[in-house]
């Protein structure tokens, strides 16, 4: 077995996903390293979410690999050397460690934000109910809503139900946090919010993949940078290097597009004082 | 004309026979229904593919023929292939097997009424399947199917009436047994009607409180 780098959390090599003859995935290689915030850029359609899905296995890949912690994850090599699907108990043992928050939220609606944040706590890492609501009671007071426990989700606004989402994922002491465009779902005033906390868990030394639309905060906060396009990743590197100094054509077409529209968005409001 | 109620009197022991084995079917009949139908839900939701497909078999068979053809096939049908079970098992098999493929659409509209991303949230956080249809799915999907079981359950105790045509001893074979030996026919079959419409309304009534109680707990936003 290859050597597992304590560093690197996560590693995807040679990772191909189709659904049907939809190529989504063509070959990624992906290095998670402890400590890293690393963000995935690019296109809608490039597949960086089912990337992201594939890095707990929510999504199953086809060919290549993603070991956790050096362990092959959703698939066990049969005496034949023959590639089968894991058992569920192996997959959710692995992923244990991973958690993730989505650009749905995908808060569970019947339970208090309280119950949301507890429930992983108590039915998976068997925690007794007294020590997880302490837990989750600190990790929601992190996150800003200690004073939302007994609320339910569909009572908070999204920016609100996205910093829940948050808390539940680091009340379970995660080694990585996977976020699915954590802020695409929100009203542009709330963006800010959770950009916040991401970045006050970043400043802790959090390990984290953050796959977004938001450029200028993958410019400030990550280490690294990772560009997607048609299932693959053109480019990676440090911001500073990739934004100001991209290599691939396809990354200054789409970097380019990005600058004019955020120009447009900012003088608009002149262009519209020079009408009236 | 007159009506001569003490004929009821006369028939109390066998008529209180009758109801109570028309409520033993009816609950046993349905606890076999709600569990095939859950589980069918279950598998078409989750389950692996090919099974699929005989599990749309089973409900497209089971719902689109008459019980009372399903239970001739078995009970009559049966000893000629070499099985042959008693009036009882066919009649309460009959039922859950029946009200069982209603059931399955009932949960399976049920179960497509969680957003997939809750589910994946589950999962990702490394609940078992289990766990996520008894924390996630079933607490969601009561209040959403609760009022269509109820519904189905008014219908297993009503046909359970059919089960008479098998001599099952139940309420209604009770009351016709009554009327060939009196000739007497509206007494008997009014009383027979206003005892299965009591033995409904009660279900209703249990269905609506439960509902409401339901509601209440589960009430959100």
């Amino acid at each position: 077995m290859e050597q597992a780098n304590a560093d690197i959390l996560i590693t995807a090599r040679a990772l191909t996903k189709s659904y049907g003859a939809t190529d989504v995935l063509h070959g990624v290689d992906l290095d998670v390293r402890r400590s890293e915030v690393l963000c995935i850029i690019g296109p809608s359609g490039s597949g960086k979410s089912t990337l992201l899905r594939c890095l707990n296995f929510l999504e199953t890949y086809q060919g290549g690999e993603v070991r956790i912690g050096g362990a092959l994850l959703g698939y066990r090599l049969d005496s034949a050397g023959n590639r089968r699907p894991d058992s569920a108990a192996n997959i959710a043992r692995l992923r244990s460690g991973i958690a993730m928050v989505f650009q749905q939220f995908n808060l569970w609606p019947h339970m208090s934000v309280l119950q949301n944040v507890m429930q992983p706590l108590v039915l998976v890492q068997r925690k007794p109910p007294g020590e997880a609501e302490a837990i989750a009671t600190s990790a929601l007071a992190k996150v800003g809503l200690g004073g939302k426990l007994s609320s339910y989700p569909a009572q908070l606004s999204g920016g609100q139900q996205q910093r829940v989402g948050i808390a539940r994922a680091l009340a379970t002491d995660p080694a990585v946090i996977l976020f699915d465009e954590p802020t695409s779902s929100l009203d542009p005033e709330l963006v800010g919010e959770v950009l916040t906390v991401i970045r006050q868990l970043a400043a802790e030394g959090m390990t984290m993949v953050v796959v977004t639309h938001e450029m200028g905060f993958a410019a400030q906060v990550a280490d690294r940078v990772a560009f997607m396009d048609h299932g693959r990743i053109v480019e990676e590197g440090p911001p500073a290097v990739l934004f100001r100094d991209p290599h691939s054509d396809r990354l200054r077409q789409f970097l380019q597009t990005w600058n004019e529209r955020s120009r447009l968005f900012r003088d608009e409001p002149a262009a519209l004082g020079a009408l009236s | 004309m007159s009506l001569d109620w003490s004929l009821l009197a006369e028939y109390a022991p066998a008529l209180a026979h009758g109801t109570l084995l028309t409520i033993v079917l009816w609950l046993g009949g349905s606890v076999l229904a709600l569990g095939i139908g859950f589980a069918m839900a279950l598998l078409l939701a989750a389950g692996p593919d090919f099974l699929r497909a005989p599990i749309r078999c089973y409900v497209e068979f089971f719902r689109g023929t008459p019980l009372l053809v399903q239970l001739f096939l078995a009970y009559a049908g049966g000893p000629q292939i070499g099985i042959t079970l008693s009036a009882f098992t066919v009649g309460l098999w009959g039922l859950g097997l029946y009200g069982g493929a209603y059931f399955t659409e009932i949960f399976r509209a049920g179960f497509a009424a969680i957003p997939p991303g809750q589910l994946d949230a589950a999962r990702s956080f490394g609940f078992s399947r289990a766990q996520s249809v008894r924390h996630v799915v079933v607490p969601q999907i009561m209040v959403l199917v609760l009022p269509p079981a109820v519904n189905m359950l008014i219908v297993i105790l009503k046909d359970t009436a059919v089960l008479s045509i098998l001599t099952i001893p139940e309420l209604t074979f009770q009351v016709t047994g009554m009327t060939l030996e009196t000739f007497a026919f509206v007494e008997p079959y009014l009383a027979l009607a206003v005892l299965y419409w009591a033995l409904v309304e009660l279900t209703a009534l249990g269905g609506r409180v439960t509902e409401a109680r339901l509601t209440h707990r589960l009430a959100w936003g």
